[in-house]
């Protein structure tokens, strides 16, 4: 380093500590938790919170440490996948589709790691031996990459990335994915692109990333571009292998009006189908006065998306061994607020949670064909103070469902 | 999902988005409004542009997938706010030392201080995409070829701005020596 630059670097460094001893963090803290606050609110009506809660700090542990290695020997795929025959439907995605879940998925989950309205993920990394993640992405078509408005302008933007030498697209392939119009392609990123592939409407983006290798789908669906991914680490040595299944697994996809009707082809119980009930401030009240939980009616509203008619409509999903419950909001979309294994005895329906934290047993009474339910046991820590018992009873004891189906 | 679960993960980091960002920024604040300070001429402004880079990191968490990018993401959100809140402000870019500094040289005596003010003033002075590679390169030690992907150019680019940033205050030292 010359004088000159020696000069240049510690009068930089100077003048940025002289900044930085003038800004005040403890007060800018303060700002930036209630920016923070404000964000969390916009957004609770996108969150499927409170009973999976602890679920979700699993997947945030999850998706947070997918750098990490598999801890064992990576192992090679079974040739050709013989399927799962689960069907995941989503529920909250913007873009609907179903998807027979692959063997390798099944193996450890029948619920998507992570669903948002933009995102499902299906994740067996890190840590796994067999280490592979497949993404469904509804990105916003003004912000994705060529404006996202067709197939071909995305495609355009991921060429201009390969011509810049970001990427390697190979095995390009123009074909159908559930009917409708599709290209499937290969990348080798030999830069990360953090933008990359594309952007949600929340301003946050996913990229190309050096450390994957990845084979993708750009399906036109009825309710616009999708983009699916299936990825793995390029130091896998079955990466290949792992991603020459990824056709065998966009041939189980079917989007919109055409996707599966049935969450899974699983035996029914005489729970299963779909159960609706409308919860009213009123009624939530009065349910929390009589269990002497009134001290927490705020702070379970403030959970509840926002809604000008202060009515929420609950629909159950049940399956033969799940169930799913979604607040409807007023614009129609459905928001995924609890998701629990189930046991039904005739009488007694008890809910659990995938890891056993949450446990909840309700007495059942069917007259009318209506379903009540009344807790009589309920275990768990509380969410942010507030006892899972609040919750239990404004969503599933307030008023009684009757079937939607 | 931001803002639920707590915990650290098995790297000893935490997994709740709320948590994890609020550590960052005990840990980089003063870091990055120095950083943008550097880039931007009023502190203000440098404050609202470390602001926007953590919420926009908050807002991203879920798809972060190396929480030990996330200082690098930061370091890169600060660098691009401050493109933005340049490019907002391109008309005024004409460079009128600001009223702190004169001040500050005014108190510094040693003939070191004033020569460090005066350089500070000449990087001030250069054009935005030259003192951002100065920046880049000197005070965040990255290379030529980082530089590059962070800024979307050319190596040669890096190498044409940074060969004029030098040349311009090797010329404005002499000047003033």
């Amino acid at each position: 380093m010359t004088t000159l630059e020696s000069a240049i670097a510690a009068t930089l460094r100077a003048e940025a500590e002289e900044a930085a001893m003038t800004t005040d963090t403890p007060t800018e803290f303060e700002v930036l938790s209630s920016r923070l606050d404000d964000l969390d609110a916009s957004q609770r009506r996108r969150r499927r919170t409170w009973l999976v809660a602890a679920a979700a700090a699993v997947v945030l542990a999850v998706v947070a440490a997918v750098v990490l290695r598999p801890t064992s020997a990576p192992v090679a795929p079974a040739q050709p996948d013989a399927g799962s025959g689960i069907v995941f439907r989503s529920l909250v995605f913007d873009r609907p589709f179903s998807l027979r879940l692959p063997a390798w998925y099944a193996e450890v989950g029948r619920e998507a790691t992570q669903e948002s309205e933009q995102r499902v993920t299906f994740n067996r990394c890190p840590g796994d031996p067999v280490c592979i993640g497949l993404d469904v992405y509804a990105f916003t078509p003004t912000t994705a990459p060529g404006g996202g408005a067709t197939r071909p302008g995305m495609m355009a933007a991921y060429d201009s990335l390969a011509a810049s030498g970001a990427l390697r697209l190979t095995d390009r392939l123009d074909r159908e994915v559930g009917g409708l119009a599709a290209t499937t392609f290969s990348v080798i990123v030999t830069r990360t692109v953090e933008d990359g592939l594309g952007c949600f409407d929340n301003g946050s983006c996913e990229g190309f990333y050096e450390r994957d290798e990845a084979r993708y789908a750009v399906v036109e669906t009825p309710d616009g571009l999708v983009v699916v991914g299936m990825r793995t680490f390029a130091d896998n040595p079955y990466a290949d292998e792992w991603l020459a299944q990824f056709d065998q697994v966009l041939d189980g996809m079917r989007f919109g009006a055409d996707r599966e009707p049935a969450p899974s082809p699983a035996p029914r119980t005489e729970l299963s189908g779909v159960w609706e009930t409308t919860l009213t401030r009123p009624d939530i009240e009065q349910v929390l006065a009589a269990a002497g939980l009134s001290a927490y009616l705020d702070r379970a509203l403030a959970e509840l998306p926002r809604d000008r008619d202060r009515r929420w409509t609950v629909q159950l999903w049940v399956d033969a061994t799940r169930l799913r419950a979604s607040l409807i909001t007023e614009d129609g979309v459905p928001d995924l607020v609890d998701t629990r294994f189930y046991s039904w005895d005739g009488s007694r329906l008890t809910l659990v949670t995938e890891d056993g934290a949450y446990r909840s047993v309700f007495e059942a009474d069917r007259a009318d064909g209506r379903l009540r339910l009344t807790p009589v046991s309920v275990t768990g820590a509380p969410v942010d103070g507030v006892p899972i018992e609040v919750f239990e009873r404004m969503l599933y004891e307030t008023a009684a469902f009757r079937r939607a189906d | 999902m931001a803002g639920t679960g707590h915990g650290t993960g098995s790297d000893g980091f935490p997994t709740s988005a709320r948590d994890a960002v609020s550590t960052l920024f005990h840990l980089h604040h003063r870091r990055l409004v120095g950083l943008a300070s550097l880039l931007v001429d009023d502190h203000g402004s440098a404050e609202e542009i470390v602001q926007d880079a953590f919420e926009s990191l908050y807002r991203r968490w879920n798809g972060l997938r190396d929480p030990n990018a996330a200082v690098a993401y930061l370091d890169r959100s600060v660098v691009y706010g401050a493109r933005s809140w340049v490019r907002r402000r391109v008309t005024a870019r004409s460079f009128t030392p600001p009223e702190a500094g004169v001040e500050a040289s005014a108190e510094h005596a040693a003939v070191d201080g004033r020569r460090k003010e005066e350089l500070a003033e000449a990087i001030r002075a250069l054009p935005q995409r030259q003192r951002e590679v100065v920046v880049l390169r000197y005070y965040l030690d990255l290379s030529e070829e980082q530089i590059a992907a962070w800024l979307g150019v050319s190596t040669g680019s890096v190498k044409k701005h940074a060969f004029r940033a030098t040349a311009a205050l090797q010329r404005r030292m002499e000047a003033w020596a």
